[in-house]
């Protein structure tokens, strides 16, 4: 488990980190998401270790993770510019890491460039940037870390290769408990991969939660009332947003289905329907309920 | 054990990836293996005999500035190869995430360049080694010295090495890192040792200490470090550098623990920018902002080649404005730089100002110290000029002589502003006869002060007749009576109208110097300031390498020299020796050689034109033939009777053949002479 304890971080004047609290379970998949410059880079650094709090401290595993060994061997950091020597081919890479990662399976990472089509002999300068990244996350997962901190890693792959990383991840997390902690500024690219979500924007974290509690948590509901009817539906339901559009009437409740459906029968309207929100709609109203305009946080 | 594999492993990661410069850094060794087979092959096939050789191959093997400067280089090399990491935001994401601690990381780094740099060392001191046993010149000399020359190279490479180290460290670029070793090695021995001397010769007008003063800034420099040990008088002794290594030892061990402190608190995220520890900044700025706003006043000052002194203050200003300006820029990698931070500039500005001004006002009351007689151990005294003495320790002149010449001193102080007005801005004749004199008053308490005045001509005379006539100051000022003789290579002894090269054996060398001694020693001022020398005994000497002292800088660059020692009539015993014992025709006077012209030549006044006079009437030449002195090859400094403002040459006949030869008069002579006729 990773503990993130009131943590700030500033660079000169700007402000990347602020006073942020966040648990991460293990044997999740955590998808940190944010704009650009929300923090998300400074935060998964903090995590492995590569920058120091100004305040706070990040707990791994019961464990301060800045320069502790014990801790960081447990851990892999993917970078979104990951650096490789030059002239270095994928296997020369593999030892290295081997060098620093006892666990380091050598017989899979063979395995594995061969399941993804890359040539361990090949010098890793004349690789596409997507076979970079895959071979980023190859090396990380062969590492056998408990650990696994990507900054947009999955950019750049394409919905199968992603797919592909994702049935890897759900396999290793089931195997031997990895909790890959993924950070983009891409909802869309979390969104089939990730068990929980954070927020992060202006350094601090919006929210966090579980995939399923919001998505289960959080309908669009649409409805039709009689003419003569006096509703008051802000006093019946958790209205996170409303629009009335003649006597169509469209809200996003925080509410379960269940809920909303008995509280509708009650109310007898000429028509209503409870459907299910996607990622970017639940992300779009929680934001907006904390004053922020998706829009411009996320596209 | 599982921890010591696994420091190896890394060990061997880390020199597979940086093997470009390791090779770079080995193709050094390699020319320096070059130069030395060349060097070896020269001396075998040269003509030397075989002890020649020997001890030039020997000399070989002393630690010398070639592997000086390929261990300096190869510790700057490495250590930004080891380094350079921390200045690219991609590599201290990929380092920093290892699972190796900070120091870990340092030490691993440290060890293995040192390895690295050992073990060609070691390769080529053993190849030198069988190179010079192969040629058969092997000796014991030869290995000790090579053993004090993997040491030396070790101790440069270690003190270059954790100085480049610490300035990667200090900054988040290779280039300002490189520029950041550059000021860690000039700051003391080039910005700090010259700023005292600058500013004391321009504000004080009794400065004479040069740019000596500050030698202890060396030792804050890895550079100047370098060339301490590895400077050597004739031959490496390392008896002579162990302060040196010591010094560095403890530089190495100090930049360690700096590096390993700094290396631990490195925030990541500085990589790419200028420097790595923003809070240092302003002090970093600071001392290197108020002694370039110095310099910058002193330049203009000296580039506008006038006395205007307000050139100073704005020297300072722009300096400030400029080097601060120019700092923030590098700073903030952004020339809007120059503007900011302007009440930081204005600081070290006032800072500059307050150190210009201390001097400039003489607040610490320089140019007035005179000392109280009870706190006096001596006094030395000697003409400014004179640097090229190679006697013993001068010891100044003490008890009443000293108290009559610091009397006179007192005068000297007092009037030491206006006769350096005088002698500065004044016409030639109304500084006729000053002089500018060193005075050294050694304190009981074992200090040192030396302060530069001028004299006027009649201060002079007092201050001579006050100290010339003991021997105190006679073994100051005439190297001859303290140094030691073995020293001697050639001696020339000039008088009307030859100079010849004496051929002695050592004790009619002792022979001829102890008469001459015995004859100067009761030469007293009035005589030296009236009577015209007849000739010179000129000395070429080397020094003792030992005995070099700060009082005689000039003795590094010149090895060996000459000293001109006048022979005055007066001297018998010492003609007597010259004619009877060495047989050298001695003439103590031009009064017996047939002078049949007279030529006086000297500079029209404000003008480059060369105007002259000839006198070819004999009577007039026959009386002034005895106030004529013999001039070629004669030295002019410390023979106060001569008046050389004109060139006067004589055309002397000898054996049916005219000759011209340089001759000198005094004054009331050259005033006759000026009468004879009219220049043209």
């Amino acid at each position: 488990m990773i503990e993130i304890k009131q943590v700030s971080k500033s660079f000169e004047k700007i402000e990347a980190v602020k006073d942020i609290d966040l648990t991460i379970r293990s044997q999740n998949i955590f998808g940190m998401l944010g704009t650009n410059g929300a923090g998300k880079s400074t935060l998964l650094r903090m995590m492995a270790g590569i920058l120091k709090p100004q305040q706070g401290e990040i707990v791994i595993d019961g464990q301060n993770v800045w320069d502790n060994t014990d801790v960081k061997k447990r851990c892999f950091y993917i970078s979104d510019d990951q650096f490789f020597f030059p002239n270095a081919t994928a296997k020369d890479m593999a030892t290295f890491y081997g060098r620093y990662y006892s666990k380091f399976d050598y017989t899979r990472f063979d395995e594995m460039m061969n399941k993804f089509g890359l040539d361990g002999t090949r010098k890793i300068q004349t690789y596409s940037k997507g076979m970079k990244k895959q071979l980023s996350i190859l090396i990380g997962l062969c590492a056998n870390v408990s650990y696994l901190f990507c900054d947009e890693t999955f950019d750049g792959l394409d919905p199968v290769m992603r797919q592909g990383i994702k049935s890897i991840f759900a396999k290793e997390i089931d195997e031997r408990e990895l909790t890959p902690i993924i950070a983009s500024h891409n909802l869309r690219e979390l969104e089939d991969i990730c068990d929980h979500i954070g927020l992060l924007h202006k350094g601090g974290v919006l929210l966090s939660k579980e995939l399923a509690d919001l998505k289960c948590n959080m309908h669009k509901v649409q409805c039709v009332f009689p003419e003569d009817a006096k509703v008051s539906l802000y006093k019946l339901f958790h209205i996170l947003q409303l629009n009335q559009k003649g006597r169509l009437v469209t809200m996003t409740v925080r509410e379960n289905e269940e809920d909303i459906a008995g509280k509708m029968e009650g109310l007898n309207p000429v028509y209503h329907e409870v459907l299910p929100l996607s990622l970017e709609e639940i992300f779009i109203s929680e934001t907006e309920v904390v004053g922020y305009d998706i829009k411009n946080l996320i596209y | 054990m599982t921890l010591k594999i696994s420091f190896t492993n890394l060990r061997r990661e880390n020199i597979k990836h940086r093997i470009g410069m390791i090779l770079v850094t080995y193709f050094f060794f390699f020319l320096y293996i070059l130069a030395f087979l060349m060097n070896v092959q020269n001396i075998c096939s040269g003509e030397e005999n075989a002890s020649a050789k020997l001890k030039m191959i020997t000399k070989l093997s002393e630690p010398e500035f070639g592997m000086g400067i390929v261990a300096a280089g190869a510790a700057i090399l490495l250590a930004i190869s080891s380094f350079k990491y921390l200045h690219s935001k991609t590599e201290i994401d990929f380092y920093h995430s290892l699972p190796i601690k900070r120091r870990e990381m340092l030490y691993l780094m440290l060890t293995n360049d040192l390895v690295l740099f050992a073990t060609p060392l070691v390769f080529v001191s053993a190849f030198k080694c069988i190179v010079a046993a192969a040629a058969g010149y092997a000796s014991g000399a030869f290995l000790t010295n090579t053993a004090w020359s993997i040491v030396c190279c070790i101790a440069v490479f270690a003190v270059i090495y954790l100085t480049m180290s610490l300035a990667m460290v200090m900054t988040g670029n290779t280039f300002i890192g490189i520029l950041g070793f550059g000021v860690f090695a000039g700051y003391f021995p080039v910005m700090l040792y010259y700023l005292y001397p600058s500013l004391a010769a321009t504000f004080f007008t009794t400065y004479c200490d040069g740019m000596e003063g500050a030698e202890y800034l060396n030792y804050f420099s890895p550079a100047s470090l370098t060339n301490m040990l590895l400077t050597s008088y004739r031959t490496w002794e390392w008896k002579d550098h162990m302060i040196h290594l010591a010094v560095i030892a403890v530089w190495a061990a100090v930049l360690l623990v700096i590096n390993d402190l700094l290396f631990e608190r490195r925030p990541s995220e500085m990589a790419g920018k200028a420097m790595a520890f923003p809070a240092a900044n302003p002090v970093i700025r600071f001392l290197l902002v108020v002694p370039a706003a110095i310099y910058v006043g002193l330049a203009l000052y000296a580039v506008s080649f006038t006395s205007f002194k307000p050139w100073i203050v704005a020297g300072v200003i722009i300096g400030a404005f400029f080097s601060h300006g120019v700092i923030e820029c590098i700073y903030r990698f952004d020339v809007r730089g120059l503007w900011s931070n302007k009440r930081q500039m204005l600081a070290a500005m006032a800072v500059s100002f307050a150190i210009v001004g201390f001097f400039w006002a003489d607040v610490s009351g320089y140019d007035r110290y005179l000392p109280g007689v009870e706190d006096l151990e001596s006094i030395g005294l000697e003409k400014s000029s004179d640097t090229s003495f190679w006697g013993k320790e001068k010891n100044g002149v003490s008890g009443e002589t000293m108290e009559g010449e610091l009397a006179i001193l007192d005068r000297v102080v007092r009037e030491n502003d206006k006769n350096t007005d005088i002698y500065n801005n004044g016409s030639v004749d109304e500084y006729r006869g000053f002089g500018h004199y060193n005075v050294r008053y050694r304190l009981k308490s074992g200090e040192e002060v030396r302060r530069q005045y001028v004299v006027s001509a009649e201060l002079k005379d007092e201050l001579m007749r006050q100290v010339f006539n003991t021997m105190e100051y006679k073994k100051d000022t005439y190297s001859l009576y303290t140094a030691d003789w073995s020293l001697v290579t050639d001696i020339k002894v000039s008088y009307p109208t030859h100079t010849e090269t004496l051929d002695l054996t050592k004790e009619q060398r002792a022979e001829l110097f102890r008469c001459y001694l015995e004859d100067h020693s009761t030469l007293d001022y009035d005589t030296v300031k009236d009577t015209l020398p007849f000739g010179q005994i000129l000395i070429m000497h080397g020094y003792d390498p030992k005995a070099l002292t700060e009082d005689n800088p000039y003795q590094n660059f010149a090895m060996e020299d000459s000293e001109a020692y006048y022979l005055y009539p007066s001297f018998k015993k010492t003609i007597k020796y010259l004619r009877d014992e060495l047989k050298v025709d001695v003439r103590t006077s031009m009064k017996e050689l047939s002078i049949t012209q007279l030529e006086a030549s000297r500079y029209r006044e404000d003008s480059d034109v060369v105007e002259s006079l000839t006198i070819y009437d004999e009577e007039f030449i026959n009386s002034v033939k005895d106030r004529l002195c013999y001039g070629d090859e004669l030295w002019l400094e410390g023979i106060e009777s001569i008046d050389a403002s004109m060139e006067l040459t004589a055309t002397i006949l000898t054996d049916a053949q005219e000759e011209s030869y340089v001759v000198y008069t005094d004054s009331e002579t050259l005033e006759k002479i000026k009468k004879q006729g009219t220049f043209e």
